[in-house]
């Protein structure tokens, strides 16, 4: 996975936006793949490949919020900036709080956009270099206590807090604060990188 | 339970630390504390509370327009003095930059104003609750 | 006679014989000794016809038979019936008529027997005038009892000295129970009985007497009659001797006039209220009778009088609506009939009304009008309705303006889109041709056009958006159908598009136009179409399409209808539809269907629901066509 380019994908239902923007980013010198709805994203997207998603908000069909939660069910670790023609406060820090990195209102400037795609494109780099260094990740997983251990083991085998305080016989709050720790101790951007780092720590041992 | 390790003797009732100038946002955040119970120390500006570092507080409630800085800055300049708090960020309905940057920050959540109490109450209630099971250890790392 | 005939004797003969009343001597057993002249021109027979026998032939039965058995019993047991007392009895003449005959005995002490002697007098002609004074008085009596007044007479000292049936029935007496009682003590309330005693009084000494009077009595049972006197004195000329008076019932009466005055007082506090005037005229130049409201209503002194028909029209009517007035009446007065017109009217202090007359004309067979109607000042009703209808049109404004709140994340999404098009377009283009040497002509060409036709895009959004939220007048004209039902569906297209809808347009080219507002329709469709989404929404299974269609039905109007494949409409949503705040949505406002409703009323339109066929709702509405104009 060592070469691939990383590459813009566009899912926005309007083709003039998908247009300008595929004119915009190639203009920068951004592979663009541009998409008319998620599903149509979700046939060519691989999870594996480096990049971003510039991902419309209201669209027919599956939405772009409905579209991020399919994409961390898949534990996905590409970085989302949303743009949007009508957002308001709940709907980003929804969207935030789900992992998404970026929350952008449409019309925007060229730049801005261009920047936050680029700080998009470099923290997806980053995650993914990290995710190369087995070592690093192993190191931060002997830091953890048992019991923040056994809380990641259950988090990241998707099983919801209050599951896991039933089988830990313990609060769910308790298990909230553990799996905060968890998250900080693995440098984990999002429950997706967390199940990313397990996974890679778990290869060939 | 887990037990509890502060070792001073008496406990200390939580507080929340109230940063801005907003009359009609103090008020409103005001409201919220009562009915918990929970207590507060005010800060006019994000100067302010900077240059106080009293270790107590349950959490940070931060307008999002500060005199001197955004909420967004304020978290920032808190996290590189290695202050981790959590905190919960008042916007105006309308302003998503802010909102989203705030997040960014690492902001907990971001509350509308003037719907502040209902969300204040459930972060504080939550908060509070995470406070009983474990120390209120204000510096992170 | 005895044959022993003395001088004594003969003078008693001459003292019985020149006596006036008859006089007849009988022996202990009855037999006749004497029977003066006198008794033989009373009874027609010669003394000496009855001279010896039984006195008794002179009366009638049972008398007759008895009259031995009377004085035997007196002899023996000395008993009086008759001695020494006058009395009246029943005699008989030798004809064998009876007449009436008062009678005193006397006995006559000798012996061995007494004898009795009897003064009869005729009292026929006596009797026979008290009997006609009896008749005369109850003929008089039965004439006041037939009487339906009361009839009284008072004595000098007010005492009832005669009161006829009626009187005493009023009172609650019987006649003989009042005759003799003090008047006002009995019959007079004691709140005015002295009162009342003093002016009766004061006739006495003589004072003036008013002859006609009203008062109330107390009858027996306590209650209070008024009744109105008419009184004659008596003893006129001499000393005051009472009164004599005709009193009617008028309890009643008053009451009724009373009512009569109350009701006209309230007709005139109505009108007043109502400001409802009435009158009557005699056209051209007759009387006119104008209510006091009439003078109210238009500010006229009442000392001026009503003025005349014609006067009425110049003084009266505003001049803008002076040609109108005169053109509806002189139709109404060319053959009579309803004069109907709401007109402006200007008060005498120059203040303006918008007043309502209705007026019957009658034209009479001289050419005259005969006119009765009415005058209301609707000023206020007219300023309320027109408030009303302002208010209607805020309240569509504020629908069409919620109805737009609720789409309005649509909308800025389907504005900012080619927006966002545009801005990026021409940011990309500027780094295009700032970055290489020779631009690509075609490329630069291909992306301003892409932004033109964007930008119009955005525009055309716009200025729909604009038309449909602007607070405006209603105004009405004839409104292409296809174009109308276009327009609204490309406000609705994002939501449907959103929900992934299809909607299908099922309009015939050939429809005529329909006459009508068309924002305000095209909020009713909007309402509809929006409506049909959401019921499209609540079902996973049924079809995702509605169809918008219209078509000419009945009597020429236009139907438009929205038909989607939701979960229908159930009986109870049903009954409740319309009304307003009633709705099945989380965040409705329950005002669509009430506003469409009254929106289309105002059109003269009607508005339905249907089945869909194969599951589902059909909504639709219909609008006057509008008649050979063309749009």
């Amino acid at each position: 996975m060592k070469e691939r380019p990383a590459t813009v994908f566009v899912v926005d239902d309007d083709e003039a936006v998908c247009t300008s923007l595929r004119l915009l980013l190639r203009s920068v010198g951004l592979p663009v793949v541009t998409c008319n709805s998620a599903d149509e994203f979700l046939k060519q997207f691989d999870a594996d490949s480096p990049g971003c998603i510039v991902l419309d908000i209201r669209m027919p069909g599956m939405s772009g919020i409905e579209l991020q939660q399919v994409l961390n069910e898949q534990n996905s670790i590409t970085p989302i900036v949303f743009i949007t023609g009508h957002g308001d406060v709940p709907m980003a820090v929804e969207a935030m709080q789900a992992g998404a990195v970026d929350f952008i209102q449409k019309p925007f400037r060229d730049q801005d956009l261009i920047d936050r795609i680029n700080r998009a494109l470099e923290k997806d780099r980053k995650t993914r270099a990290e995710l190369g260094e087995r070592d690093q990740i192993l190191e931060r997983i002997a830091s953890l206590t048992p019991r923040e251990r056994e809380v990641m083991e259950l988090v990241t085998v998707g099983k919801a807090n209050k599951v896991i305080a039933g089988d830990l016989d313990v609060s769910q709050r308790t298990v909230e604060i553990h799996r905060a720790r968890v998250m900080e101790k693995m440098g984990a951007r999002s429950l997706a990188h967390l199940v990313r780092m397990v996974i890679e720590a778990g290869r060939e041992g | 339970m887990t037990p509890n390790p502060v070792e001073t003797g008496r406990p200390r009732p939580p507080i929340a630390c109230l940063v801005g100038h907003d009359v009609a946002a103090r008020a409103e955040v005001r409201e919220a504390l009562d009915e918990l119970g929970v207590g507060r120390r005010s800060y006019e500006s994000g100067a302010d509370l900077l240059a106080d570092d009293w270790p107590g507080h349950l959490c940070l409630i931060v307008q999002s327009q500060l005199p001197d800085m955004t909420a967004t800055e304020l978290l920032a300049a808190l996290r590189r003095a290695g202050r981790r708090l959590p905190a919960i960020v008042l916007a105006s309905d309308t302003d998503i930059e802010a909102a989203v940057d705030a997040m960014r920050a690492g902001a907990l959540d971001v509350v509308e104003r003037p719907r502040t109490r209902r969300a204040l109450l459930r972060h504080l209630g939550r908060l509070l609750g995470e406070l009983e099971g474990h120390p209120p250890t204000a510096g992170g790392h | 006679m005895t044959p022993r005939s003395t001088a004594a004797e003969l003078e008693l003969r001459a003292v019985l014989d020149a006596a006036v009343d008859a006089i007849i001597v009988i022996d202990a057993r009855g037999r006749i000794e004497t029977f003066s002249r006198a008794a033989e021109q009373l009874f027609g027979y010669e003394a000496a016809e009855v001279v010896g026998r039984n006195v008794s032939m002179l009366m009638p039965d049972p008398y007759r038979s008895k009259h031995d058995q009377y004085i035997g019993n007196y002899l023996r047991t000395g008993e009086e019936r008759i001695i020494g007392r006058g009395r009246e009895v029943v005699a008989c003449r030798r004809d064998g008529s009876c007449f009436p005959i008062s009678l005193a005995v006397g006995r006559i002490e000798s012996e061995p027997e007494p004898r009795f002697v009897g003064f009869i007098h005729d009292i026929s002609a006596r009797v026979q005038a008290v009997e006609e004074l009896r008749r005369a008085r109850d003929r008089a009596q039965s004439y006041l009892d037939l009487a339906e007044v009361m009839l009284l007479a008072l004595d000098a000292r007010g005492h009832i000295s005669l009161i006829n049936r009626k009187g005493a029935e009023m009172l609650g007496w019987r006649e003989d129970e009042l005759v003799g009682r003090d008047w006002f003590e009995t019959c007079i309330p004691p709140d005015i009985r002295d009162g009342l005693r003093q002016r009766f009084d004061d006739r006495i000494s003589g004072k003036a007497l008013s002859a006609s009077t009203e008062n109330e009595v107390l009858t027996r049972d306590g209650h209070r009659r008024l009744i109105a006197w008419r009184t004659v004195q008596l003893g006129k000329g001499g000393p005051f001797e009472g009164t004599l008076s005709s009193g009617e019932d008028v309890t009643e009466q008053r009451a009724a006039l009373a009512a009569l005055h109350k009701s006209e007082r309230l007709l005139r506090q109505a009108q007043a209220l109502a400001g409802l005037g009435n009158y009557e005229a005699w056209v051209p130049d007759g009387e006119v009778n104008w209510s006091d409201e009439m003078y109210r209503i238009l500010g006229r002194d009442p000392e001026r009088g009503p003025p005349g028909a014609e006067e009425f029209l110049v003084r009266y009517v505003d001049p803008g609506d002076k040609d109108r007035f005169r053109r509806r009446w002189q139709e109404v007065s060319a053959n009579g009939g309803i004069f109907d017109m709401e007109f402006h009217a200007v008060r005498d202090d120059g203040e303006q009304l918008v007043v309502h007359a209705a007026a019957s004309v009658v034209r009479r067979p001289d050419g005259t009008l005969h006119v009765t109607g009415t005058l209301h000042d609707i000023t206020e009703r007219h300023s309320a309705v027109e408030e009303m209808r302002q208010a209607q049109e805020r309240l569509t404004q504020f629908a069409r303006l919620s109805t737009m709140g609720e789409m309005a994340a649509g909308l800025a999404h389907e504005i900012n889109q080619p927006l966002t098009a545009i801005t990026t377009f021409s940011q990309a283009l500027q780094r295009l041709v700032r970055a290489a040497e020779e631009p690509d002509k075609e490329e630069v060409t291909d992306v301003l056009e892409q932004i033109a036709s964007q930008a119009l895009r955005a525009g055309e959004i716009i200025r729909r958006l604009r038309g449909f939220v602007r607070t405006r007048e209603v105004r009405q004209e004839a409104v292409a159908t296809l174009h109308l039902i276009e327009e609204t569906l490309a406000f609705a297209d994002p939501d449907a598009r959103l929900s992934n809808i299809v909607v299908r347009l099922n309009v015939p080219d050939s429809l005529p136009p329909i006459h009508c507002d068309p924002i305000q329709i095209q909020q009713v469709l909007l309402n509809l179409v929006r409506n049909a989404i959401d019921a499209t929404n609540e079902t996973d299974t049924g079809q995702r399409e509605i169809a918008v269609a219209a078509r000419v039905v009945g009597d020429g109007d236009v139907e438009v209808s929205v038909s989607d494949h939701g979960p229908g409409i159930s009986r109870e949503v049903a009954v409740q539809l319309g009304n307003p705040f009633f709705t099945t949505k989380d965040s409705g406002t329950g005002l669509g269907i009430a506003i469409s409703r009254s929106i289309l009323r105002a059109h003269g339109g009607q508005f339905g629901h249907r089945p869909t066929p194969g599951g589902g709702a059909t909504v639709f509405f219909t609008l006057p066509a509008a008649g050979g104009e063309q749009s």
